[in-house]
């Protein structure tokens, strides 16, 4: 029996393959409601925090929006023309340039940071949950938070399965509902700043450094790099789009902005409050009634996120042969699988140890960002080979040698040395031009000049990597 | 040797490598956006944070 075009399209966005035009129903509002609903989670407090403790709230405010849209531009120059042009998510974006089996090295550093981070957000989810039904009376006796965790994690990663059935357009419809939750944290800095606006102004943060430049550089470092985690989300998400030219505003807008607006929440709780979480703070400062709505906030914000980035990590398991022609449940269930142990088994563990990891884990996306942008625009000038992306045998175009192509691991793991150089993501202790230039900046220029110089050098005369072809 | 590509795998590229299929780049309002967005407003920004302390 044929197929109607709209079961084709909910059966192709629960795949890795590209989708046509037709397929691509997604138009700006769309597009950035889905975006706006992913970015704005619990970590815009965390960053918030991390800015307030170096800078006060004008400045910090200021540098953390430069620092997020421009790593936003970076991260949508990386990913999104291939994405959009042909419809395919950010790994998939990566074989011109790793290579037709290279491409795992960027699909594990997106897997293990969006598995990484829904864990966190799920258990923060949980933890929100659990803490409303405290503040609300509905918690039975005898049973305390701790206990309720793993119960409320492995609730939200049922409901995130049951979501993520319908693949796109479960994300898109849960969006739309929840997207509300970004106008509720508008008006929780709205209630902080008005309440609170003379101290605020006051506020001197915890941990400014004498060198003012160095405090400023770092707060525009903070919104950079935690742009650039939105690479491995962003391609599942534009490629629902049919064209270029109606992602830029919604991306950079929908995407980039809500991240340094919510954070101004994190920002100004730490400077006046001495806490980045609203839940803690909006009790302090409305009453039980706000805790509630600051709580369900809290929740909804990080369910939105984990429902987008559970989806853009199950299509980049689509990527890997095996996986391909498996049933979509199967995917949902491998890809949230990893998040419920954690949550259920080791949260509090999780919860002390894992963050270090995902930081150094974050470092690899400036160099990947970098690599990408010299790859499309100077080495290859847009010209990309949708056929060579997904023919894996020795004869496809980016076979480069044995399927890997070795400038593009040295260019990144170059990329990745010259960010821990110049900034240890753990302890902030810096180095050389730091102060001037950022970390992930230069890890990316870094990166990119590397990999076109050693591409003329190696790769383009040994007539690999598709970069003589017609394409 | 490495497998053939699936039918419709086939299928779905040969559409987009006729163009009919494809999505389009970014066209030159995009870039202006995204120059005035990603590269413009931070700049501003920026300036505007660093004279104000």
């Amino acid at each position: 029996m044929a197929r109607s075009v709209s079961d084709v399209a909910v059966a192709a966005d629960k795949s890795a393959w590209p989708l046509l035009r037709s397929e691509r129903t997604w138009g700006p509002w769309r597009l950035a409601i889905a975006l706006a609903t992913a970015a704005a989670a619990t970590w815009c407090y965390l960053i918030g925090e991390y800015v307030g403790q170096y800078l006060n709230f004008f400045q910090g405010a200021l540098a953390l929006s430069a620092g997020s849209m421009i790593g936003m531009l970076l991260v949508l120059l990386a990913a999104g023309p291939v994405c959009i042009r042909y419809g395919i998510e950010s790994i998939a974006s990566t074989t011109p340039q790793f290579g037709s089996r290279g491409w795992v090295i960027p699909a594990v550093m997106q897997l293990i940071s969006i598995v990484g981070w829904n864990s966190l957000l799920l258990i923060f989810f949980a933890k929100s949950l659990s803490q409303l039904l405290m503040v609300l009376g509905w918690m039975p006796a005898g049973v305390n938070v701790r206990n309720i965790v793993p119960a409320a994690t492995l609730l939200a990663c049922g409901l995130v399965f049951l979501v993520l059935r319908r693949g796109a357009d479960g994300v898109s419809r849960v969006s739309n509902i929840l997207v509300l939750h970004v106008f509720i944290g508008l008006w929780m800095l709205y209630l902080l700043v008005t309440r609170r606006w003379p101290e605020l102004m006051q506020a001197q943060p915890a941990l400014a450094r004498p060198d003012r430049l160095w405090n400023y550089t770092t707060g525009v470092e903070i919104g950079i790099s935690s742009l650039l985690s939105w690479w491995a989300y962003i391609g599942a998400m534009i490629r629902m789009a049919p064209h270029g030219r109606t992602i830029a505003v919604p991306v950079m807008l929908g995407m980039g902005a809500p991240v340094p607006l919510l954070s101004l929440i994190g920002i100004a709780g730490v400077l006046v409050l001495k806490s980045s979480d609203p839940s803690e703070w909006l009790r302090t400062v409305g009453g039980p009634i706000y805790a509630v709505i600051a709580l369900t906030f809290v929740a909804a914000a990080n369910f939105g996120t984990a429902i987008a980035g559970i989806y853009a990590s199950a299509i980049g398991l689509r990527n890997f042969r095996s996986l391909e022609k498996r049933p979509w449940s199967i995917i949902l269930l491998l890809t949230i699988a990893p998040v419920a142990l954690v949550g259920i088994l080791i949260p509090e563990l999780f919860f002390a140890r894992f963050g270090a990891f995902l930081a150094f884990i974050g470092v690899g996306f400036a160099p990947l960002c970098g690599i990408q942008i010299a790859d499309y625009y100077v080495l290859r000038r847009r010209r990309i080979a949708i056929r060579g992306i997904f023919d894996r045998s020795p004869t496809g175009e980016y076979f480069f040698w044995a399927g890997f192509n070795p400038i593009a691991i040295a260019s990144l793991a170059l990329g990745c040395l010259v960010y821990l150089y110049l900034l240890n993501p753990l302890t902030y202790e810096s180095h050389g031009p730091y102060r001037f230039l950022t970390a992930s900046l230069p890890a990316a220029l870094v990166s990119a000049c590397i990999y076109i110089g050693l591409s003329y050098l190696f790769v383009v005369p040994a007539g690999r990597g598709g970069y003589r072809g017609p394409a | 040797m490495a497998d053939p590509l699936p039918q419709e795998l086939h299928d779905r590229i040969s559409a987009l490598e006729t163009g009919r299929e494809a999505g389009e780049d970014f066209d030159a309002r995009s870039w202006v956006w995204l120059i005035a967005l990603g590269v413009l407003m931070p700049a501003v920004l920026l300036l505007v944070g660093w004279l104000a302390a």
